[in-house]
């Protein structure tokens, strides 16, 4: 059956319909959709708070509790003013002086690692714990203070080259981790979860009651879910960048297309 | 051959719908006219909401005719869908948008129609514009229903229990609208359980009770089927076992009596002489009356002296 069939009055009314008028890019149907998807998103204080604000958190207090700290100074302690004055050119070591009383004291209840009394002729002895690390680093140190003051000369010249880039941190593990956790659950919440409302409260049917095409509701998500992956992405990375100065080795194209990949399959679940 | 231009804006013959054990639909004709307002009335569960589903193409049925404005879902549904609109009984539409984003959503599906701005001068929202859904009250966010179902500029309005949990008030407000809308020369297809509304809104009433058309005419013509046209109640409090219901039948005017929770229901022809016929009767049964009252009657009357229930009951 064909339109000329359609019943009078309605045939008339028909001629009245103007010819549709050229719509502007923001009246698509599609970019309503997406509009609105986006929109609700944004509107949802709660899930604002997991996909920006969480992630964030989380970043800052794990780095700050993790932060790489500079080499711990050991306490030591001696009973003479000779010993305090040839171990204080070890900066490693942080050196007071007791009385022997005071300083068994403080050795019994880990005040110190380590201490530095004098023995029999100008030898010197160490007393400490040979099971804690501390106290045997203590020792080593404490030695070679002890050696070089009384003009010990090693035959090989050594220096330190200190290896602490960024990159082996743990922050510099975390923001990935982050991220693929934040991908995982803005996509599952992003998606099912309000496919799932929409047919609850019948505004799926709604909808499809309407002239929409179908497959714009779906486009409509995935458009959504690439801006709102820009921004989630965007935001955790560029807070470790600047904040923790994480280093991104390799290209933001790679870093694009994992993103991407893993949204959609987290979405498709 | 001659295929004569169809007189009916909703043909819909043999419809059949059953869910698992539960015949919704049973064998089911209607017939819309062009620029009416067809009233589909009944209890809940007697397949109303069914009935139009199918119509509007949401539900296959497993058998019968629909046919939309000269069209069959299985060919125009695209066609179809531009020039419905469609209210759907209790749906929640997104309540973190604005009143105007929800518009102009639903104003992008369709090729024309109002803009939204005007959408929303026609159900009288202007203030509530930048409001979002979820602030709305229960009437306005019915008001917007209407709106997201007029956007289109439809030929035939889909309206499954508008007013439906609404307060009086926001109930008389819709019905202004929907008789706007239907002075405009457009159809509608209205379903409601209640009675004063399908009177006041719809030239055509059919009445389905488990699934079936039991009754269809004009507000006025269903009224007269019943061949009364006063009810008239009383109560005899704790005589009432004692009166002689028989007695009562002979009144001159009584069409009929039912009894119902010890109250008394007669259904009369001409109030003026029943009455005082029935209150000699009562005294000469000896019968102290508690209560009596009447009213003219209504399509509820009709429902129930054709089902022996109320519309409302569950």
């Amino acid at each position: 059956m064909s339109e000329t069939t359609a019943i009078p009055e309605v045939r008339a009314r028909e001629a009245e319909r103007k010819v549709p008028r050229g719509k502007s890019f923001a009246d698509h149907a599609l970019v309503q959709l997406t509009l609105v998807r986006f929109r609700e998103t944004l509107r949802e204080p709660e899930a604002l708070f997991w996909i920006f604000v969480f992630p964030i958190l989380l970043a800052a207090g794990l780095g700050i509790a993790f932060r790489n700290r500079p080499a711990d100074v050991l306490k030591i302690a001696t009973v003479t003013p000779e010993l305090t004055n040839s171990l204080q050119r070890e900066k490693l070591l942080s050196v007071q002086q007791l009385d022997s009383n005071a300083a068994e004291d403080a050795l019994r209840t880990g005040k110190i690692a380590l201490l530095v009394v004098p023995g029999s002729n100008g030898a010197v002895v160490f007393r400490y714990d040979n099971t804690n690390p501390e106290g045997r680093t203590a020792r080593m140190l404490a030695d070679r203070a002890v050696q070089q003051a009384a003009g010990r000369v090693d035959p090989v010249r050594t220096s330190d080259d200190f290896m602490r880039e960024p990159g082996s941190r743990y922050i510099d593990f975390l923001i990935p981790g982050l991220l693929g956790m934040n991908l995982m659950g803005s996509a599952i919440w992003g998606m099912g979860f309000t496919v799932v409302d929409a047919r609850r409260k019948k505004l799926l049917k709604r909808l499809i009651a309407t002239p929409m095409p179908k497959q714009y509701f779906l486009l409509s998500y995935l458009f959504s879910r690439i801006l709102m992956l820009v921004l989630e992405v965007g935001i955790v990375l560029g807070f470790g960048v600047w904040i923790f100065h994480v280093p991104v080795r390799g290209s933001f194209l790679d870093l694009g297309v994992v993103c991407l990949l893993g949204s959609l399959s987290f979405s498709a679940l | 051959m001659l295929d004569p231009a169809p007189r009916t804006a909703l043909c819909v013959s043999g419809l059949r719908k059953a869910y698992q054990d539960v015949v919704a639909v049973n064998g089911l004709d209607l017939e819309v006219h062009p620029g009416e307002c067809f009233g589909l009335l009944g209890p809940n569960g007697a397949g109303k909401t069914t009935t139009v589903e199918i119509c509007e193409g949401l539900t296959a049925p497993d058998s019968g005719e629909v046919e939309l404005l000269g069209m069959h879902w299985s060919s125009h549904a695209e066609k179809l869908r531009q020039r419905l609109g469609i209210q759907l009984q209790d749906t929640q539409l997104s309540e973190k948008l604005t009143v105007f984003e929800t518009l102009r959503l639903f104003r992008s599906f369709f090729e024309q129609g109002p803009g939204a701005d005007e959408a929303i001068a026609l159900v009288q929202l202007e203030e509530k514009k930048n409001s979002r859904v979820g602030n709305l009250s229960g009437g306005q966010k019915q008001r917007l229903a209407l709106a997201c179902a007029l956007v289109g500029d439809p030929d035939f309005l889909f309206l499954d229990e508008p007013t439906t949990g609404l307060d009086p008030q926001a109930r008389r407000q819709l019905w202004d609208l929907i008789e706007q809308f239907k002075s405009s020369g457009r159809t509608i297809l209205l379903t409601t359980h209640y009675m004063d509304e399908a009177e006041r809104l719809c030239e055509r009433v059919a009445i389905m009770d488990n699934g079936k058309q039991i009754a269809l005419g004009t507000p006025r013509e269903l009224i007269a089927s019943i061949c009364a046209e006063h009810l008239v109640a009383f109560s005899a409090g704790s005589n009432s076992n004692a009166l002689d219901i028989p007695a009562l039948r002979r009144i001159e005017g009584v069409r009929d009596v039912r009894t119902e929770n010890g109250t008394v229901q007669l259904q009369v022809t001409e109030l003026h002489l029943a009455v005082p016929a029935l209150l000699a009767e009562l005294t000469r049964q000896n019968i102290p009356l508690t209560e009596l009252s009447t009213h003219s009657a209504t399509l509820e009357d009709v429902f129930v002296s054709l089902t022996g229930r109320h519309l409302r009951d569950e």
